[in-house]
């Protein structure tokens, strides 16, 4: 029972350990900030598809979102915040100890 | 089923944000100008043009990454340009104080070269960016040998014909500068290539 709470997969957080999540991290992560549209673009999802994660990380405390207008132009940006960032690094530390385990 | 990314997907992504983000481009592209314009400006007769040149590019490299961020919908690049600016203003204008480089031209205009090196060293630390470290060093060595062995007069000596305007000294920093110019340009296109 001891050896399954060591395993690193108990490290895994459901709200980041997700392919899509996951990409949306490490792209804010690198970028600090990003709008709707670069995310969009960059991770080839659907308007739907990406404000369903974003809603989810920022549920989770992961990033926080601003709204606000260029001109009339609607612009919505996402910022990772220090959670976010410590979520991520938790993460990456977890698919480490992972490989380790299998020695690769 | 959904299958997670592999590490290399999340390489490749951290290299289209750098790209989106010029984050490599701007600073050669601007530390190269700077370092060619200290070639083409008499150290002797204007030595306050450079004192502001190397703080003012890096507020410069910020700017654009600002710029870049409202148009491509990108971050400007992690590392602070701002902080790296005034801590360089605060290090070559220090130097004044000392009286080994206030009477000595050579080492002071090496050692101000160094101190951008360094600057963009410290910064390719923080984004873990090995073409930045690479710049910096190379910087950081033209410094260090203008300080050690350059010519003493940084003027313009065009008495008779010779093909350069300048001495060694200068033109050695003005190559490093083309050299980190055009690289910035060949990264520049290849960046404006990404989506």
């Amino acid at each position: 029972m001891t050896d399954d709470l060591d395993h690193p997969t108990a490290d895994f957080d459901d709200a980041v350990h997700q392919p899509t999540r996951l990409a949306i991290l490490v792209v804010l992560h690198e970028a600090g900030r990003a709008d709707f549209a670069y995310l969009k673009r960059t991770l080839g999802l659907t308007d739907g598809n990406l404000g369903r994660h974003l809603a989810t990380l920022e549920d989770n405390g992961l990033v926080e979102l601003s709204k606000g207008f260029e001109g009339r132009r609607p612009r919505t940006w996402a910022r990772l915040t220090r959670p976010g960032r410590r979520a991520l690094d938790d993460e990456l530390r977890a698919m480490r100890s992972l490989l380790d385990r299998f020695g690769r | 089923m959904t299958v997670m990314p592999t590490a290399s997907d999340y390489a490749d992504l951290r290299r289209h944000v750098r790209g989106s983000q010029h984050a490599r481009s701007f600073p050669l592209l601007v530390i190269g100008g700077l370092l060619v314009n200290y070639a083409v400006t008499n150290f002797q007769s204007s030595p306050v043009d450079w004192r502001y040149g190397a703080p003012l590019a890096f507020v410069l490299i910020w700017a654009l990454g600002k710029i870049n961020e409202q148009a491509r919908g990108v971050g400007a690049p992690r590392g602070d340009y701002l902080v790296a600016a005034g801590a360089v203003f605060i290090a070559t204008n220090s130097l004044l104080l000392f009286t080994r480089f206030a009477a000595d031209f050579r080492g002071l205009v090496g050692a101000w070269v160094i101190i951008v090196g360094v600057a963009l060293v410290v910064l390719s630390r923080a984004s873990r960016d090995a073409v930045l470290l690479a710049a910096g060093l190379t910087v950081v060595a033209a410094g260090a040998v203008v300080a050690e062995a350059g010519t003493v007069y940084f003027g313009s000596s065009i008495q008779g014909w010779t093909f350069f305007a300048r001495g060694w000294s200068i033109l050695l920093i003005a190559a490093v500068g083309t050299l980190l110019g055009l690289t910035g340009l060949l990264l520049y296109r290849s960046e404006r290539a990404e989506p």
